[in-house]
């Protein structure tokens, strides 16, 4: 096994602690992973973007030109690396900011949810990134869900270890949403 | 707290890269300021140096050399040297004048090399991500003095200023602030004195200008101005060390 | 895609390198937790393990990881960690420490690193250990803080004047970053050299699972040569100023001789998939990374395609590589440069293969991926001899 997704959005949507978590979880399942986050000139203008790959065996590139899957948060993140995306793969879209339209490939899956909604309701806007990070896992199965809300304690500073409960809840949404859209 | 006042010809009409609340933006205005104020856009050749404000060239519109770090006074000597009636001046950061550049800045001053430093003092180093510079003050947490700046250890904060004022190749030193109107005329009018000194070939002029960096000291825009003036200026005061009369 | 061989690390000198290794099955009953942590924090705690307690740096995009890291942790050893006023500051707090016979270490990338190349030279002639670790970048000149390998020569060749040369590691992982800090203080103690450990901000900034190994129990001579304040015994200098009658020109001979006691016991590569390899790509540091990626996909298009990776670029894998390219008749090398790597590369094989190079020298968005290197890989291959 081995997988390998791009996280993009813009900062503050928390991409960053999005890869972070979902290599800890890796690592909690004895894979091997690889997190490497956009560094220098890239990080300018206000984007946050980071490539984790996850595997049983040696993990290779920690560079991902053409990623498997695609997770995107907003619109510019779509435009930048919508056409990356590996033939045959699958990008999942934060419908609520994203509009596929514009992508024009009819080659890759494209999974839309509305996780900006989807965190709001559950009350935070800033566990978008759990929201996406839930879909990823539920579609690509690269850990369990379970893994992910329990790496949740490694990931987050223990003085935030009380949102905990409402990150696992918005985990738990983002696969469920996504996997109907691929049922 | 921004003034709003006419671009200087100087400066171009381009957005900055500073993030908002630095200080550099202002500072950036008040050098423009001066070399309209006495006409020399024109044969001014400017030296950045390694920091946040290594794009010079991207707001001021004059020649640039681009120096290593902490050695534009050297580089700054040479292009002087060369071109005698060109109007020189080199925009330093702390890290960049008062570490790496330490022999650099002593000894061009002391020769009375005839060009302008401007010294940017905000305690920290900006573009690398908020280290201690040799201007942090006693107690701040900075990312390589995570238990604050111990005075055993890693020495007191140097004041440029008034070590410039004691060399003598300075015919003039101050130190400025620009965290409030007021502050910002001041700074105004010791900019242009000291670009002065140069015009008329008067020797080294030295101006320190007390600056906010609000990302690396994590706070907002309207906390860090208020930094400079309730723990910056109490140590680093403001005002004309060393003025060279004629 | 799935890499159908773990990498295969080859030790010239094997019993003694208990390094790199977590792989390696003696030590597998030690292993503890995994840790994630970042390429430069892995180093940190590298040197930490070693037992370094001294730690001289100026900050300097991308390897302030290592200082910040250090400055947290050093007080509460009771270590020193100091802020200089420069990179020429730092380099020469080491020859000092390291003259005292403590274990100390400075990091810079680049720019730092040439200004520290006086001191280097300086402690490589008077044979001072201690251990100099360069996340490099772009350049020249202030160049860009992307990933760069064009200062290969600079580390290879001797760096600064006098003809010297010191080990250089290149680590292309988060635990080879904290292994080879550890084997860069033991060969710095052994050989009595500045060592390097060259990485990039691939190698600096990735995370990745971290296994913190027990240091490697290695056998190093006393140092007899540091200065302590000589009380009633014999006096002790550390110098490299030598105006006797052909005493410089002994010293020399005598360094030299060093180097190929290095080139014979130190040399450190790893393969994969090159057996029967009709083709060897080769590179080192995070270009290997990639690299190997691409090979896994050639190999799945069928094409006998290996990888051979120096791990030591001083010295350099001469005959492991030469051996490889024999049996494979062709060699394409990958840098991050215009071709610096490639130099040794042809006067390792010599006519026993043709080597082509294919370099990204570094800037924004220069990297390249595994994609791309499969492109260069296919079109290499059509020329390979069958
Ligand atoms: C020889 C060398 N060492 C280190 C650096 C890294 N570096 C870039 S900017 C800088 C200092 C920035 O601080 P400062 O001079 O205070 O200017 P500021 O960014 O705060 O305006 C450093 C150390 C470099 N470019 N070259
Ligand atoms: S990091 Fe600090 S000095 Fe640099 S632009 Fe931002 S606020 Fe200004």
């Amino acid at each position: 096994m081995r997988k390998d997704v791009l996280i993009a959005g813009f900062g503050g949507q928390g991409v960053l602690l999005a890869g972070n978590l979902l290599s800890y979880a890796a690592i909690e399942e004895g894979k091997n992973v690889s997190y490497f986050p956009a560094y220098g000139v890239e990080k300018r203008g206000g984007s946050a973007t980071c490539t984790v790959v996850i595997a049983d065996g040696a993990v290779g590139s920690p560079v991902v030109g053409q990623p498997s899957t695609l997770v995107v948060l907003n619109q510019a993140s779509l435009e930048r690396f919508g056409a990356r995306v590996r033939p045959g793969g699958v990008c999942i879209v934060n419908s609520s900011l994203v509009d596929v339209c514009a992508l024009g490939r009819d080659d890759i899956r494209i999974i839309p949810v509305p996780m900006n909604e989807i965190a709001t309701e559950l009350g935070d806007l800033r566990m978008v990134n759990m929201v996406a990070l839930g879909a990823y896992a539920a579609v690509s199965g690269a850990v369990e869900l379970a893994t992910l809300a329990g790496a949740l304690k490694e990931a987050l500073p223990e003085r935030n270890h009380k949102y905990i409960p409402a990150n696992v809840k918005a985990i738990e949404t983002g696969a469920q949403v996504a996997s109907e859209k691929t049922a | 707290m921004q003034q709003v006042f006419k671009r200087p010809q100087s400066l171009k009409d381009v957005q900055t890269h500073f993030c908002p609340g630095c200080h550099h933006g202002t500072i950036h205005r008040l050098v423009a300021d001066a070399m309209d104020l006495h006409g020399v856009q024109e044969r001014t050749i400017g030296v950045a140096s390694v920091g946040c404000s290594v794009f010079l060239y991207g707001y001021f519109d004059i020649d640039v050399v681009e120096a290593p770090h902490g050695r534009a006074p050297a580089v700054a000597t040479g292009v002087k040297r060369a071109k005698p009636d060109n109007f020189v001046f080199t925009y330093q950061g702390d890290g960049d004048l008062a570490a790496i550049g330490t022999a650099e800045i002593i000894h061009a001053a002391n020769r009375g090399e005839d060009i302008t430093v401007i010294f940017v003092n905000n305690t920290t180093y900006g573009m690398t991500g908020g280290q201690m510079a040799p201007t942090t003050l006693v107690g701040q947490k900075t990312s390589t003095s995570p238990y604050g700046r111990d005075k055993s250890k890693d020495g007191s904060p140097i004041r440029m200023a008034e070590l410039m004022a004691q060399l003598g190749g300075v015919a003039y030193s101050a130190r400025v602030a620009v965290d409030s109107p007021k502050h910002v005329l001041e700074a105004k009018k010791v900019i242009r004195e000291a670009f002065g000194y140069q015009v008329q070939g008067r020797g080294f002029s030295f101006v320190e200008v007390l600056s906010a960096c609000p990302t690396n000291w994590g706070m907002n825009p309207l906390k860090a101005n208020a930094r400079v003036g309730e723990e910056m200026i109490p140590y680093f005061q403001l005002g004309v060390f060393k003025k060279e009369e004629a | 895609m799935i890499l159908t061989e773990q990498p295969r690390v080859r030790f010239e000198r094997a019993a003694e390198l208990s390094v790199h290794l977590a792989q390696q099955d003696s030590l597998e009953g030690q292993l503890s937790k995994r840790l994630f942590v970042k390429g430069n924090e892995a180093a940190a705690m590298g040197a930490v393990a070693a037992g370094c307690r001294y730690y001289f740096g100026y900050p300097i995009t991308p390897q302030s990881d290592i200082p910040e890291y250090l400055s947290r942790e050093l007080p509460k050893l009771k270590g020193e960690f100091i802020q200089a006023e420069s990179e020429i500051g730092a380099i020469n707090m080491l020859l000092g420490a390291s003259a005292t016979g403590v274990r100390a270490m400075t990091s810079s990338s680049s720019p730092g690193i040439s200004l520290k190349q006086e001191g280097i030279s300086y402690m490589a002639g008077a044979e001072l250990p201690g251990v100099i670790i360069n996340i490099s970048r772009s350049g020249p000149g202030l160049g860009g803080i992307d990933a760069s390998q064009s200062d290969y020569f600079q580390a290879v060749k001797g760096g600064g004047h006098g003809g010297y040369h010191i080990p250089v590691l290149a680590p292309n992982s988060v635990q080879e970053m904290y292994d080879l800090t550890l084997h860069a203080f033991d060969l710095a103690d052994l050989y009595r050299t500045p060592v390097m450990l060259l990485g990039d901000s691939v190698v600096g900034q990735m995370k990745e699972a971290l296994v913190p190994n027990p240091r490697p129990v290695r056998e190093l001579p006393e140092k007899e040569w540091a200065v302590r304040g000589k009380g009633s015994a014999g006096q002790r200098v550390v110098k490299s100023l030598f105006l006797g009658d052909g005493e410089l020109e002994a010293h020399n001979w005598r360094l030299h001789a060093k180097y190929q006691v290095m080139k014979e016991k130190e040399c450190i590569s790893e393969e994969f998939e090159t057996a029967d390899a009709k083709l060897i790509v080769t590179g080192f540091g995070s270009v290997s990374r990639i690299a190997q990626t691409a090979v896994a996909m050639a190999r799945e298009e069928g094409l006998k395609v290996g990888l051979f990776r120096p791990v030591t670029l001083f010295p350099f894998p001469e005959k492991a590589l030469a051996e490889a390219a024999g049996h494979a008749g062709r060699v394409l090398v990958i840098e991050l440069n215009t071709g610096q790597m490639v130099e040794d590369v042809r006067l390792s094989v010599g006519a026993r293969a043709q080597v082509s190079f294919y370099g990204r020298p570094p800037g924004a968005g220069s990297l390249p991926s595994p994609e791309e290197i499969l492109d260069v890989i296919r079109k290499n291959y059509d020329q390979a001899p069958q």
